[in-house]
């Protein structure tokens, strides 16, 4: 491969410049900063990406314009031309663009296969080197330069097994360090020594149990004494408490004892009730004597009140009476409301009875009211007015059908003309007829005269005949009819064939037919030449004059027919007119039969009756309410009688209207109800004073009964009287309260002491003990309880946290689940492990292979080194020794006097390593393409003879490879270039 | 010697109460956890529910009641109540210590108020108790407990069966014939059984239950439970009915409550992930059918050879992988968790070609060909060489580490792990890396 052409946008010094190479060997010389490093750096640029610098400037900034970069167009050796073109202001790859010569477009990766792995280590240090690679031996001993040279023969593309090797390394790497602590093997191995530690201090856990169990066994022990000691001192405790509590109980005790026994004892026998049974029968006689007191007041009370009652005996015998007529003059009222009616309804029908007389003319009512109105006679009122209606009706009807027919026939009569003269109309017409035919007849004889008939006209017309009855006979068939079919065709046939086969008209015949004619004309009026038209006319008019005679004729028929309707009319007329006048008479006749005026129509007759009806029916309901009234006066004269009767029975004043009267009455019943009152009260008083005089004696028993037995209960008890008997009750009762006091006393003692003996020693104790020593020695004693009880809690406390403590180890998983994750852990990190010592072995196994490969391969490059050494130095050197993963090299003179790289001279070393690069450039391209070598005045320390045999060798190389040399030294270039043809100025 | 009645037991060991699960290769999720954290106590209540149930005369428990010789109080506890419960449904208990829970433990805490009708062995050689029916003596148990943890001692030879018992039946914690894999505490041979004189061996510490000798029977109960992924399948007891004839017939029934299930599943006929998905799903769906009801801790190996190889060794597709199982499936009981899923899938390509092409993939191929035979190798020099390499290369975490030494011990690769399954996994992340490359080319 090589680079044919140089194109720099900016880099540097330069801005758009660009240089073509030829294969084989170019020589740039320019002065110094001419630009050579900065070219040199140029093509490492573009091919490898731009360094960054370790201050942060840039890195051969485009100085004098244009974007820093530019391109290489290369060229391989199978004749593909590529381009790289590369800018970028940063160090890094930049923006890279790699054309191939099908004009695809790659990048990094394309660069990379087309530079056989070749990388930028490689390329700065074997193939485009300065003076400073030059120097040193390191640059070209580094692993990554080996392994791609090798590499480049291992058929791996020249990069991978080192690739390989890396990657291997980073996943080693990104699972464990040898000194790491956050990689994830790293990190699991110092979680299991963690968690390896918490399990030791868990596994302590069934010590502890033991221990609980062994402290909870002694806790319960000493608790168990403690609560002995405790039950000790609380029973001392409560006996000095009662002791303490006994002691006032006990002194109060015998107090009351002492007062007891100073009192009258016979006291205690008086019962505690004998005061209440004392107040009892006091009460009691109290209420007897209160009984009789009252009874005394009620008799005098009685007799008191009946001296002042006033009753009338008279009165009183007229009650029944009083009464009754007190309450029939309701009843009057009544009666007297009802007359008043009766006689507004007797003068209504009054009045109805003067208004039907007054509607039929003023008759009287005897003959108003004597008038038959029953329904047959209304029905036969009926029945003539429909015979009446009936003849009336008829006999209009005969009348109306008259005046009718005889309007017609005057109507018809106006109509009817007189008819004209229509003789010989009919033979006219006929004759007319015939003068026609005959005037055809003749057309047609002239006609055929003219023409006359051939043989073939009656062939024709035979099968015409023949045709048509055989078409007739076809159709008779179709139609099941052959008989008539035929006939039909015979007919037709027949008439055809008279017709075409008619005999020829001659002269004869035609003036025979115009003869005839003229005689026919003659006839009906017509002169002999008359033409068609003028007898056509004529018979036209001849056919309206013969219509018109038609008409004429059916009218004169109408008019007799209806002249004869109105005679039979006329005739019927009178029958009717007979009907109606004896129907008339009949009405007549049935009128005077009952008395009405004959005059009257029947619906007159029939408002007669009805009001006949009406007044006869309102004269009764009069006549029957005048009967009424009369009735009722009667009795209210007979009322206001027995009223007055009795006023006068009673002494009273005589009544002087009804007014006065009903006053009258209202108060002899007010009189007689007071008397009836007072008389009453004198029975009741009567009857209550009988009955006080009963309670009385039963009353006075008691109230004496009594007496005695609160005597007799004072007395029991040795008593004068009462007040006797309650001073000693009071005295009784002051001793029934000492006792209970007793009493409740030695109970208070029997409740401390427990038993009576107990409450005896009790007494006896809190008599004889002072109550000092006492609460002193109750104090002490709480006080051990206290403290004693207080040690029991606490070791029951403890009892119980341990009771807790050992469930809590018994269900304790906690050492088992850090176990599982304890295992769990040594799994995963066994699993890494695992993975991880694949990866080593397969590395190691990797780095055996390239190891071996580089030692079979480095003989190749050690003796085309040796040989370009030799050539260098003239002979000086005969072999270069560089022993397989050393990285030192040693050399031997020709006298076979080794020397290592630090005995050699600068110059010496520099050719050495520059012998030992084009060893490895000819390695590499043993394998791959051939890559450009470009050199930096690295000639300059080789003396005059040395630097012409390397410019030779640098010839030599430019034979097999492209070789771009930069050079400030003229006389580099005439080494290089005797000719000067391949060396460029550099300005 | 008169013959015993008809009678049955219960044969139980290893309950190791206490428990944590172990080998559990990522973070179990709360309620997978709690099944699998009570999975110990839960199967001894099963033992329990299964002596109540089959109506037994007696239970004996062959050693290692707890894992830990200062086992939780909690723990302890469970047992206790357990015990009590079989003295309530009026069973007797024999139990022998053994080496996890030996006598100079902190087992059987005092103050624990463990039932009267418990019989614990002590240390003695001879000692014996009969086993009690209405007034008569149905079988006689010896059985001597460990006084501490290392018993090097052979116990079962020092045992003989009392002239005259109905029944012998010998109670011991012990391994018989050396088996590899197992402490080998109070060792003894089957001659050693034989010789006893016992009518039936009742034998805990081997956590695979079965039977070591057919005359007389001789049984490990196994562990009640498994509890990591070396105790796979059905776990249980033996319920041991002898007849009056001194027959014996022992059945198996199973008292775990989650079973630890290794599920492979091959990717050579798989298309792509989705394909890997459902046959994964599948094959945890018949595992679960086939369960008995337990619930599953499966460890899902990904096998075969295929295409599916590249995808499968993206980083963090197992992951995603087993958490997208896991998500599917809710975990209501009985669950199948996929607890890990490891890749052993090898790559499409013909190794055997690669390994004899002069490149660099067949260097590898060679390299680690090379580093195989040497660490299986004979020749001493070759093999230090080589387990030097591959030692060096763990060293930083399994030897230079304080931590990694101090608490990844168990999980150090050994000498044969070195050279074997994780060189393999090693051979195939490099070709994987490589190939992954060269496609990229």
């Amino acid at each position: 491969m090589r680079i044919e052409r140089i194109e720099i946008d900016g880099f540097g010094r330069f801005h758009d410049v660009q240089w073509a190479l030829d294969g084989g060997l170019t020589i740039f010389v320019g002065a110094n900063e001419a630009g050579k490093t900065t070219l040199l750096n140029a093509v490492r640029g573009l091919l490898f990406g731009f360094d960054a610098t370790r201050d942060g400037r840039t890195w051969y900034p485009a100085m004098a314009g244009g974007r820093r970069g530019g391109r290489l167009t290369l060229r391989t050796s199978s004749d593909d031309r590529w381009t790289v073109e590369r800018h970028g202001e940063r160090g890094g790859g930049g923006a890279l663009a790699v054309r191939a010569p099908n004009g695809n477009q790659g990048g990094q990766e394309t660069l990379d296969r087309l530079l056989h792995g070749a990388d930028r280590d490689l390329f700065n240090n074997i193939f485009a080197f300065g003076l400073g690679e030059l120097q040193t031996f390191a640059s070209l001993s580094a692993d990554g330069v080996r392994g791609r040279i090798y590499g480049a023969g291992a058929g791996l593309g020249g990069t991978s097994a080192v690739d390989i090797e890396r990657r291997l390394r980073q996943q080693q790497e990104a699972v464990f360090l040898p000194r790491g602590r956050e990689r994830p093997l790293n990190a699991l191995l110092a979680r299991t020594e963690a968690l390896r530690v918490q399990i030791a201090d868990l596994a302590q856990q069934p010590e502890e149990y033991e221990a609980a169990h062994l402290e909870r066994g002694d806790l319960r022990a000493h608790a168990i004494e403690l609560r002995g000691e405790a039950r000790g001192w609380r029973e001392r405790a409560i006996r000095l408490g009662h002791l303490r509590t006994a002691a006032p109980l006990a002194a109060d005790l015998s107090r009351v004892e002492e007062e007891l026994a100073v009192g009258d004892a016979t006291l205690d026998a008086l019962p505690a009730d004998v005061v209440a049974i004392l107040d009892r029968r006091q009460g009691e006689l109290a209420e007897a004597g209160a009984v009789l007191a009252s009874i005394d007041e009620q008799i005098d009370a009685s007799t008191a009140g009946g001296a002042g009652l006033e009753i009338d005996d008279g009165l009183l015998s007229a009650a029944d009476e009083i009464i009754g007529l007190r309450d029939e003059r309701v009843a009057r009222r009544a009666a007297a409301e009802r007359r008043r009616d009766l006689e507004a309804a007797e003068a209504r029908h009054g009045s109805a009875v003067d208004e039907q007389r007054a509607r039929v003319g003023g008759w009287p009512e005897e003959r108003l009211v004597g008038l038959e109105d029953s329904i047959a006679s209304v029905e036969a009122t009926r029945e003539h007015e429909a015979t009446l209606s009936e003849a009336r009706a008829a006999r209009q009807a005969a009348d109306q059908r008259r005046r009718a027919a005889e309007d017609e026939l005057s109507a018809r009569e106006r109509e009817s003309s007189v008819a004209a003269d229509d003789a010989g109309l009919d033979e006219r017409a006929d004759e007319l007829r015939e003068v026609e035919a005959l005037g055809m007849r003749q057309a047609s004889a002239e006609a055929r005269a003219a023409r006359g008939p051939g043989p073939g006209s009656r062939i024709l017309a035979v099968a015409i005949a023949a045709a048509i009855a055989m078409a007739g006979l076809t159709l008779g068939v179709a139609a099941s009819q052959p008989l008539i079919g035929v006939a039909l065709g015979l007919l037709v046939g027949g008439v055809a064939i008279s017709i075409l086969i008619r005999p020829t008209a001659g002269d004869d015949e035609i003036a025979a037919l115009r003869a005839e004619r003229v005689q026919l004309l003659g006839r009906v009026g017509l002169a002999a030449e008359a033409e068609d038209a003028a007898v056509r006319e004529l018979r036209d008019q001849i056919a309206a004059r013969r219509a018109r005679r038609d008409i004429d004729r059916e009218r004169a028929a109408v008019l007799e027919a209806r002249r004869a309707e109105i005679a039979r009319l006329e005739r019927e007329g009178e029958q009717v007119d007979a009907l109606l006048v004896s129907s008339d008479e009949a009405w007549r006749d049935w009128l005077r039969g009952r008395g009405i005026p004959t005059d009257l129509s029947p619906e007159a007759a029939r408002q007669l009756l009805g009001a006949a009806g009406a007044a006869r029916r309102a004269a009764a309901e009069r006549d029957q309410q005048r009967a009424m009234i009369a009735a009722a006066r009667a009795e209210d004269d007979a009322y206001a009688a027995r009223i007055d009767a009795l006023l006068a029975r009673l002494n009273h004043v005589p009544a002087t209207d009804d007014v006065h009267r009903d006053a009258m009455l209202a108060r002899l019943v007010d009189d007689l109800e007071r008397s009836r009152d007072a008389r009453r009260r004198a029975q009741e008083l009567d009857a209550t004073l009988a009955r006080l005089a009963e309670r009385r004696v039963p009353a006075a028993e008691v109230t004496a009964g009594r007496q005695e037995a609160v005597a007799a209960h004072i007395r029991a008890f040795g008593c004068d009287d009462p007040d006797q008997l309650r001073r000693r009750d009071a005295e009784a009762a002051s001793r029934r309260t000492r006792h209970a006091r007793a009493r409740e006393l030695r109970a208070g003692l029997a409740g401390i002491g427990g038993s009576i003996e107990a409450v005896a020693a009790l007494v006896e104790e809190a008599r004889t003990g002072g109550s000092a020593a006492v609460e002193a020695t109750h104090v002490e004693a709480q006080a051990e309880l206290e403290r004693v009880e207080a040690a029991e809690r606490d070791a029951n406390n403890r009892i119980g946290a341990l009771d807790a403590r050992i469930r809590q180890l018994e269900a304790a998983e906690e050492l088992g689940m850090r176990r599982q994750e304890l295992a769990a852990l040594e799994g995963q990190a066994a699993a890494i492990g695992r993975e991880w010592a694949v990866r080593a072995i397969a590395l190691r196994l990797l780095e055996e292979t390239r190891s071996r490969y580089e030692r079979e391969r480095q003989p190749d490059v050690v003796r085309a080194a040796t040989a370009h050494f030799e050539r260098i130095t003239g002979g000086r050197y005969s072999r270069i020794v560089a022993p397989p993963g050393d990285a030192s090299v040693r050399v031997e003179t020709e006298g076979g006097e080794g020397r290592v790289t630090d005995e050699l001279s600068r110059g010496t070393a520099e050719q050495l390593y520059l012998a030992l690069r084009f060893g490895l450039i000819e390695e590499f391209a043993r394998h791959a393409e051939p890559l450009p070598v470009v050199m930096d005045d690295i000639l300059v320390n080789f003396d005059a003879e040395r630097a012409a045999r390397a410019a030779s060798a640098v010839r030599d190389l430019a034979t097999r490879h492209q070789v771009i040399y930069f050079t400030c030294h003229a006389w580099t270039a005439e080494l290089l270039d005797p000719d000067g043809t391949r060396t460029v100025a550099l300005a | 010697m008169s013959s015993p009645e008809l009678f049955r037991f219960l044969h139980t060991g290893d309950l190791h109460l206490d428990s944590p699960v172990e080998g559990l290769s990522a973070e179990a999720p709360p309620e997978v956890l709690a099944v699998l954290r009570a999975a110990t106590t839960n199967a001894w209540n099963n033992v329990v529910g299964a002596a109540i149930g089959h109506q037994i005369d007696f239970v004996v428990i062959a050693g290692d009641v707890f894992e830990v010789a200062s086992p939780t109080l909690l723990g302890q506890t469970r047992f206790r109540d357990g015990l009590a419960r079989l003295a309530d449904a009026g069973i007797a208990s024999f139990v022998v210590h053994g080496n996890h829970d030996p006598l100079d433990g902190r087992t059987w805490a005092p103050s624990l108020d463990f039932p009267a009708t418990v019989h614990r062995f002590g240390t003695d050689a001879g000692e014996s108790v009969p086993v009690m029916r209405d007034g008569r003596e149905i079988a006689r148990i010896h059985g001597r407990s460990y006084p501490q943890s290392v018993v090097r001692d052979n116990y079962a030879a020092g045992m003989r069966a009392q002239p005259g018992s109905p029944f012998a039946i010998g109670l011991l914690h012990t391994n018989v014939g050396d088996r590899p894999g197992h402490h080998n505490y109070a060792p003894c041979s089957v001659e050693d059984l034989r010789a006893s004189g016992m009518d039936y061996w009742a034998l805990g510490h081997i956590h695979q239950p079965g039977q070591v000798l057919a005359d007389p029977p001789a049984f490990y109960s196994g562990i009640p439970q498994g509890r990591d992924p070396g105790e796979l399948g059905a776990r249980g007891c033996y319920v041991v009915e002898v007849d009056a004839a001194r027959r014996v017939t022992s059945s198996f029934v199973p008292t775990d409550v989650v079973r630890w299930h290794p599920l492979e599943v091959s990717i050579d006929a798989l298309a792509d992930d989705e394909a890997v998905r459902r046959a994964c799903r599948e094959a945890i769906g018949s595992a679960l059918d086939a369960s008995d009801g337990r619930s599953l801790v499966v460890r899902l190996r990904l096998t075969g050879r295929g295409p599916l190889h590249a995808t499968l060794a993206r980083p963090g597709y197992l992951d995603d992988l087993r958490q997208l199982l896991n998500e599917e499936r809710n975990l209501a009981l009985p669950f199948a968790w996929v607890e890990s899923a490891r890749d052993l899938t090898r790559p499409e390509a013909d190794l055997d070609a690669r390994r004899e092409a002069p490149d660099f993939v067949g260097d590898f191929l060679r390299t680690v060909g090379a580093a195989r035979r040497g660490g299986r190798s004979t020749d001493p020099e070759e093999h230090e060489r080589w387990e030097k390499t591959l030692r060096s290369s763990v060293a930083p975490l399994f030897d230079e580490s304080l931590r990694g030494r101090r608490h990844l011990a168990k999980s150090r690769p050994s000498d044969d792990q070195l050279a074997g399954e994780l060189l393999d996994e090693a051979e195939a992340l490099g070709i994987d890396l490589l190939l992954a490359v060269e496609e990229d080319r």
